[in-house]
């Protein structure tokens, strides 16, 4: 390992920053500005912001959270299925039983988040 | 199409597999039955049995080296040899002893729940799985496992806003250590073309780092010692090795004591067996480049943990300072890297977390109602109040401190000799000259405790048969093996039977 080695990569450095640094500057000397009411609003997906609404700093319960983490739990899953079934036939019981110890395991965390309430809306 | 369906020996990792279907059967069986238990009883006493079916699962495979000698297994996943196995029953006693020692802590604060046996359980796991991967992705797995378990336990005592500190801090370093040890990875198999620390015997075009090594010229190992450095970097967190520290006195402080002694134990004997290996075997080619880092985080590790130690009065906090010094003279055993070294590091390991173990319960136990009294001041004349506590703890210390006829100084004579063997005798006198200046606190804490008068109206301690048995069990553990230390030291003998190609 000698230095010069590195000298490439030393170089690939210097010239992407440079060309970073290069546009953003540029593009603050030479870029139109022409404000419109649309431009200035924040980005959000969904329903447009109404007049006079304070998006995103109303409060909402931290349930939404809990729900969402176990619908990404539970919805893997089914993203873990479909290339089982597509190669169903190729992995045959070896297949099943893996898949078998998957689903089970996440049986058993469905279990636990009903039985400890994780599920209840209202308490 | 035709699919190559892989051979699963899950009997290689019985252990570990047990273990996490003890987990998954405590949380189902207790969401479904627990509230009609009244006492709770079910979910130490399955966490045991738990702990015992593994331990018989690796106490089998232990016996069964003498005729199968070390194997490969999973695929060149894991390995099973000497080494994995030592680490493992070692873990298992840990686990075992932190579980009945958290038990009461947990019901005096009144927080006992299913997840923490559940965590504990994974943890254990995971950290039995570091010591017996082949395979940096493998390693990084149970890194995560056992990572993950403890970063919500450190932040048990919901209520606690410094519980909550500790956890989130935890937890925020260790994710970044993640990705230093992911980039490791990442460079590893960009020099050697694969992520194995060995090589898979038989599939020919899959190199290993060992087999890399040995096959290839001093110039070309360029990648792989960057690669081994961030992979040090990444389990140097893990064992709280300074520079990479700053998390540790504040996730010791924050945590539930129990959980601290459980970290101190287990979670530095996982980083720990993680860079025996890595080391001492893959990359022992390679010890004329990875000497130096080692050296330097010995020598740093060992005077900052002493020194910064000194000026703490808060006793978690010294005990954490304490454990990043124990975690410098380890590395002094890594830096051997001999069969000595490696069986006395372990040797250290397990006895050190014994002790450990031992003396957060102590502190967990002194501690009394939300753990108020964890201040020095608070050990204030202790041995008038309750002697027996105060001479168990004033054992624990003086173990730690290195005294002879206790464990901790077997301990350092068996990490600092073979250093001195493989020519480091000044890394071994820093250690010494560390030594003494830990000296000093923990006998400040002794003198706290026995020349001091205790204030009026403190509370009493109230100890519980169960937690006071374990608490027993330390102490005469880290006594007789200070005494008889040569029966586990046989043992780590046999420990250094390591897999090779």
């Amino acid at each position: 390992m000698t230095l010069p080695a590195y000298l490439p990569i030393l170089i690939l450095l210097v010239l992407s920053t440079g060309f970073a640094v290069f546009s953003l500057w540029m593009a603050s000397k030479i870029s139109p500005r022409r404000w419109t009411p649309a431009k200035l609003a924040p980005y959000e997906c969904g329903i447009t912001p109404e007049d006079g609404e304070e998006v995103g700093r109303e409060r909402f319960p931290v349930k939404f959270y809990l729900v969402a983490m176990l619908f990404i739990v539970f919805d893997i899953e089914t993203a873990f299925m479909y290339p089982w079934a597509v190669a169903y036939d190729e992995l045959k019981l070896f297949g099943l039983i893996e898949m078998g110890v998957f689903i089970g395991i996440l049986l058993a965390a469905y279990v636990y988040v009903w039985k400890r309430g994780a599920l209840e809306w209202a308490e | 199409m035709q699919l190559d369906l892989p051979n699963v020996e899950l009997a290689a990792i019985a252990p570990e597999v047990v273990l996490s279907l003890t987990a998954l059967l405590l949380l189902v069986f207790d969401a479904l039955v627990g509230d009609r238990i009244k006492n709770g009883l079910h979910l130490p006493v399955l966490t045991s049995l738990g702990l015992i079916v593994a331990f018989g699962f690796a106490f089998t495979q232990w016996n069964d080296l003498d005729q199968t000698g070390p194997l490969m297994q999973l695929a060149g996943m894991v390995v099973l040899d000497g080494f994995a196995l030592f680490v493992k029953l070692s873990l298992l006693v840990f686990g075992f002893l932190s579980l009945w020692l958290s038990r009461e802590y947990l019901v005096r604060e009144k927080l006992e729940e299913p997840e923490y046996y559940a965590l504990t359980l994974f943890a254990v796991a995971g950290m039995m799985l570091m010591a017996t991967a082949s395979d940096l992705i493998v390693m990084f797995i149970a890194l995560e496992t056992f990572s993950l378990s403890l970063y919500v336990m450190v932040g048990f005592r919901r209520r606690s806003l410094i519980s909550q500190e500790a956890a989130m801090k935890y937890f925020l370093l260790g994710a970044f250590s993640s990705a230093f040890f992911l980039l490791g990875i990442a460079l590893v198999y960009g020099a050697v073309g694969s992520t194995n620390l060995y090589g898979v015997a038989g599939s020919g075009t899959e190199l290993g780092m060992a087999q890399f090594l040995a096959t290839t010229t001093p110039q070309g190992t360029g990648l792989l010692v960057l690669g081994a450095g961030l992979l040090i970097i990444g389990l140097g967190f893990k064992v709280a090795a300074v520079p990479f520290h700053m998390w540790t006195p504040d996730a010791y402080q924050g945590a539930p004591a129990p959980v601290t002694g459980f970290m101190a134990a287990g979670s530095k004997l996982a980083g720990f067996a993680a860079l025996l290996r890595l080391l001492d075997v893959s990359l022992f080619q390679l010890r004329g480049d990875w000497q130096p880092i080692v050296i330097g985080i010995a020598v740093l590790t060992m005077i900052v943990g002493a020194v910064m130690a000194v000026v703490q009065e808060d006793v978690k906090r010294i005990l954490a300072y304490s454990s990043i010094a124990h975690a410098g003279f380890v590395f002094t055993g890594i830096l051997a890297a001999s069969d000595r070294g490696v069986s006395g590091s372990l040797f250290y390991l397990a006895t050190y977390g014994v002790t450990v173990l031992g003396a957060f319960a102590l502190v967990a136990m002194l501690g009394g109602s939300e753990e108020r009294a964890v201040r020095l001041t608070d050990y204030k004349g202790l041995f008038y109040r309750r002697p027996m506590l105060a001479g168990a703890l004033s054992l624990l210390l003086l173990s730690l401190a290195g005294v002879p006829l206790t464990s901790g100084f077997i301990g350092k004579l068996v990490v600092f000799e073979p250093a001195i063997e493989a020519g480091f005798a000044w890394v071994v006198i820093v250690g010494m000259i560390a030594s003494a200046i830990a000296a000093f606190f923990y006998l400040r804490i002794m003198v706290v405790m026995y020349m001091q008068k205790p204030d009026e109206g403190v509370a009493a301690i109230a100890l519980r048969p169960v937690a006071g048995a374990v608490l027993a069990l330390s102490v005469v553990a880290t006594l007789a093996l200070g005494v008889m230390p040569t029966p586990l030291l046989d043992l780590a003998e046999k420990a250094t039977i390591f897999f090779s190609t």
